[in-house]
């Protein structure tokens, strides 16, 4: 129970308010244009393809308009963020390389060096560039790909082109556009046909200076009968002026392969989290989709998942903490556009201290997709008086042999549950904590223990009373 | 407000219109200035979440005479309304054919009539209640209309204390429907502690032209007073209609409201519910059946804006052919509605190969204390495994699939017995619609 | 036998653009795609509005709203959000006229 008590993870104060200097080699000026985006085209040494894509994708993100519903986002000045930094010359391969002041970072964030042992392999972002990078042997064995996006751009553009923007075009929304044209690192999975990952893949990245927007986007090929489990996690520093994460993230899950991708984000709570996750699955196949939502000043993030053959399945499991000054806007995707498809969607979240936590979902079934199965469970967990709740789901049927449900509710803790605790010799605090785990545990235990950098540090943190 | 600025035709036409029922001049203004509204308050873009899934070509007024002609020909009643009720009017053509109202109602001091008798009648009600609080001619562009052009109507006034306890019946009802348009109003105001139950019924034959109807139903429900109301709309297959139904509920009061849609081609209606006092309670069950090509589609508000509110909302629609339904349910706990219990429940039977569905629930919650906020919505079509048992008994695909709609329609039926024991809607009605699913 | 109607001239067409002429009461997008005419129905299946105001990028239409995109030669969804394929039409060239076929009959 211990390691769990997630309650504890409420970020009531970022205590990891520190930044480097901000030290680059390099920077685009401020603001965003085509010179800029020609800019890290050139930089990056990239095909004329990707650089047509980039441009064109900077023009699709000037004439569309901000999204007209959800969270409040009249704050962010595009014009005055830095779209490209970059600190070092080349990607690195392993620790000993890694330039003096990003090592401390690390050392800072306090990655004891026995969980270093554990990870498969890191791609660590810092500002926008990759700059330590290892691959494991048995992976480059398997034929598993694990690089950063830019390398994999340059050393598998065929791979690369044939997929890239498949799954989220640079049209599909503002910030998808904006990530099309400016993005920078994130990860590269390529897993060959058969072929089983063990060890889950998982990567680190982070924002430093202030007003540099981190614009990583992450491409996952999972071949016929492959497993891959994907764990994604960052933290930022604390900045007096806001900072924007837009990331694009595309999954491609072939005939009976199965991919698992799991987040916590805990960005600090300056930072615009806009993020556009898109899977499709294929025949028999099975994605996962694992997000947990901590942090961010306001997030925008909706897993989709598109079962395209029958047999496909698709799971969300959502989890989500507001709190003071936080808007979470989480939620879902399943589209339906097979026969015979099923889809799980669970979202639990918790509103404390006036945070506001909304759940927006879509299960569509296109005509035709007979046997489909859905269902939605929403659990929303009000702390206090000043917290909000909200559910905007929305279904779209167009067939009529389906079984499709969905089911919410909001409420506060049980009075009869606390009383009981309390007789017990329990007090209120440790009995709302207690009682907020038992809420939250379904969705925390299928969380990657193995993944356990930035939550045991967390749950350190908050033992040692250092946030509150 | 320029009234010079209506065109003179149109003022003319309302004037006439006014001048028929020889109404005050007060009511004119009021239909002049609704008029001036109505062309001056833009119509819906379709971009707005409400209309997002409706055609909109269900808004155009082509073909469609918004001025009634004269009146040439009064059919007589065929019968004196409908049986076992306390009280009843039929209107047709925006004309009433006869009105009753028992005795013991009337020693109440009940007023139930048409809106044209009650301007004349009782004004001061009239004035007071008309519009004014429950739903106002900026509501929407086509109330809009419907306050300006509006005829007939029913009107029910119930004085403090008193109660009743047997339903009264309005039957609104058009001789034909097709190129023409109808505003059916409905306004009941229940005073203090005072009780009464109210079925209507809207319907009209089939025709190849278009029609519209543009429906206000107002209900007033003051502290401890408790409302019945039980609407069903059967327009002709080819009418586009739009209804607008809000309820204001007092402190302790009690609102229960059954909805039936079955006609129009398009039928858009918006049904919210203010429970902005303590202890106010609302019930809200719907059932619709469409097939063909009907394009249904319903806004739906529980507003808790005050402590201690319950509000429980059932929708149940069976869709046959190509039918289209979509659901845009909203329950909003405002802070301070402390200690409120609200939910919905939605549950969608797709019949026909080409039924489509767009269930939307939305819960929007500021206040921490609630007892229990929830909703659910489902879709499915009929259990397989069901009707091969029940073919395995004898009965014919068809009869099976039949007996599980009717199974289905049944639990939201009885919720629609406006008392007791008494006939619901009517056998006859309940009849037609299942044989509309069949 | 299938109708063939005209749909416009061939050069009111040129090599990777799109023109959406109406057909029967249907807006039919045609392509050129380097100098070859395939038609589509001139709706995106993701959210049912008009795709001619898109682009041609090699055999693909692309909806200008979401970037979905349809391969012309089978009308299969090649790029999300669209899933569904769109209707194709035969074409074929006869002298400087595009004609479109809108099938077997009114029902198609």
């Amino acid at each position: 129970m211990t390691d769990r008590k997630v309650t504890e993870m409420m970020p009531d104060a970022y205590k990891w308010g520190f930044h480097d200097e901000a030290r680059y080699l390099f920077r685009t000026e401020r603001g965003l244009s085509r010179k800029v985006v020609e800019e890290i085209a050139g930089i990056k040494e990239e095909p004329q393809w990707m650089r047509d894509m980039r441009l064109r994708a900077l023009e699709v993100f000037e004439s569309k308009a901000m999204p007209s519903w959800g969270p409040d986002l009249s704050a962010i000045n595009l014009n005055d963020m830095y779209y490209y930094a970059r600190a070092s010359e080349r990607p690195e391969r392993d620790w000993s390389e890694v330039p003096d002041y990003i090592r401390q970072t690390f050392e800072r964030l306090g990655i004891p060096e026995a969980e270093r042992k554990f990870l498969a392999g890191v791609g660590a972002q810092y500002d926008s560039e990759t700059v330590y990078h290892n691959m494991r042997e048995e992976l480059a064995k398997q034929g598993v790909i694990f690089a950063d996006t830019d390398t994999a751009v340059r050393e598998h553009p065929d791979l690369v082109q044939r997929y890239f923007g498949t799954v989220v075009p640079p049209a599909d929304n503002k910030f998808a556009a904006l990530n099309s044209a400016v993005w920078s690192g994130g990860s590269f999975i390529y897993v060959p046909e058969g072929v089983q990952v063990e060890i889950p893949l998982q990567a680190y990245f982070r924002i430093n200076a202030e007003n540099i927007g981190q614009f990583e986007r992450t491409l996952i090929i999972a071949e016929p009968g492959s497993f891959v489990h994907y764990i994604e996690g960052c933290t930022a520093p604390i900045y007096t002026t806001n900072s924007l994460h837009a990331a694009v993230v595309e999954v491609i899950v072939k005939k009976g392969a199965r991919v698992r991708y799991s987040t916590v984000q805990n960005w600090s709570t300056n930072v615009y989290n806009l993020v556009t996750k898109r899977s499709v699955a294929y025949e028999d196949a099975v994605v996962e989709w694992v997000d947990g939502n901590l942090g961010s000043k306001v997030t925008m993030k909706y897993p989709a998942i598109y079962l395209m053959e029958p047999g496909a399945h698709g799971e969300v499991l959502s989890l989500s903490f507001a709190g003071r000054g936080q808007h979470q806007d989480a939620g879902a995707k399943a589209v339906h556009a097979a026969p015979y498809t099923t889809s799980v969607i669970t979202s639990k979240s918790v509103s404390k201290d006036g945070g506001r936590a909304s759940y927006r979902g879509l299960v569509r079934a296109y005509r035709g997709a007979k046997g489909v199965r859905s269902s939605v469970r929403c659990d929303a967990l009000l702390l206090d008086g000043d917290s909000r709740s909200d559910t905007y789901p929305t279904m779209e049927i167009d067939e009529r042999d389906v079984t499709v449900s969905h089911e919410a509710s909001v409420s506060k803790v049980s009075e009869e549950q606390l009383f009981y605790l309390q007789s017990r010799g329990i007090d209120e605090q440790e009995a709302t904590k207690m009682i907020v785990n038992g809420f939250v545990e379904p969705i925390v235990k299928e969380l990657p223990m193995e993944y356990a950098v930035e939550l045991n540090r967390l749950i350190e943190l908050q033992l040692e009373g250092a946030i509150g | 407000m320029m009234l010079d600025s209506v065109s003179l035709r149109k003022r003319q036409a309302i004037e006439e219109l006014s001048a028929r029922y020889d109404e005050p001049i007060w009511l004119l203004q009021h239909r002049l200035k609704s008029w001036r509204l109505y062309e001056d308050i833009l119509p819906p873009s379709g971009k707005e979440e409400e209309w997002r899934r409706t055609d909109l070509s269900a808004l155009s007024l082509e073909g469609v005479r918004l001025f009634p002609g004269p009146v040439t020909h009064v059919p007589a009643p065929r019968r004196n309304g409908r049986d076992g009720y306390a009280g009843a009017i039929v209107q047709r053509d925006g004309v009433t054919l006869s009105r009753r109202l028992a005795s013991d109602l009337e020693r109440q001091g009940i007023v139930f009539s048409d809106l044209h008798s009650v301007a004349r009648e009782y004004p001061d009600l009239f004035r007071t209640y008309f519009m004014t609080e429950a739903v106002q001619p900026i509501a929407w562009k086509f109330v809009a209309l419907h306050a300006a052009l509006w005829r007939g109507g029913v009107f029910l006034h119930v004085p403090a204390g008193a109660q009743t306890t047997v339903p009264l019946h309005a039957g609104v009802g058009l001789s034909r429907s097709g190129g023409i348009a109808v505003f059916p109003h409905t306004l009941i105001v229940a005073e203090e502690g005072s009780s009464v139950t109210l079925v209507e019924e809207h319907a009209s034959p089939d025709d190849d032209r278009p029609g519209l109807s543009s429906g206000v139903v107002e209900i007033l429900v003051r502290d401890g007073a408790t409302v019945r109301y039980i609407g069903v709309q059967d327009w002709g297959k080819n009418v586009n209609s739009f209804a607008t139904i809000r309820a204001v509920l007092g402190a302790e009061s009690q609102l229960e409201l059954g909805l039936v849609g079955s006609g129009s081609r398009v039928a858009k209606d918006t049904v919210e519910a203010i429970l902005g006092a303590p202890g106010a309670n609302a019930k809200i069950v719907g059932l619709f059946l469409a097939g063909g090509e009907q394009h249904m589609s319903y806004a739906t508000l529980q507003d808790h804006r005050a402590a201690n509110t319950t509000s429980d909302l059932l929708f149940k629609s069976v869709l046959n052919d190509s039918a289209h339904l979509v659901w845009n349910g909203l329950t909003r706990i405002r802070k301070g509605a402390a200690e409120s219990d609200a939910n919905q429940s939605n549950r969608n039977l797709l019949l026909g190969e080409n039924a489509r569905v767009a269930p939307i629930p939305v819960l929007e919650i500021e206040a921490h204390d609630v007892t229990r906020c929830s909703h659910g919505a489902t879709v499915s079509s009929v259990d397989e495994e069901q009707v091969y048992y029940m073919m395995s008994r004898g009965l014919t695909r068809q009869d099976a699939t039949q007996a599980i709609v009717d199974g289905f329609l049944r639990q939201g039926l009885e919720c629609l017995t406006p008392v007791r024991g008494h006939d619901g809607i009517g056998r006859a009605l309940e009849r037609r619609l299942l044989a509309k699913v069949a | 036998m299938p109708d063939f109607v005209r749909a416009l001239a061939t050069r009111d067409v040129s090599p990777g653009t799109v023109r959406v002429v109406e057909i029967d009461g249907r807006r039919i997008a045609v392509c050129n795609v380097d100098g070859e005419y395939y038609a589509v129905d001139d709706v995106c299946t993701h959210d049912g509005g008009p795709l001619g105001s898109g682009r041609l990028c090699d055999s693909q239409i692309e909806c200008p709203r979401h970037g979905a995109r349809f391969d012309v030669h089978s009308g299969r969804a090649v790029v999300l959000p669209a899933v569904l394929p769109v209707r194709t039409y035969a074409v074929e060239v006869a002298g400087d006229d595009v004609r479109v076929s809108l099938g077997g009959g009114r029902d198609v």
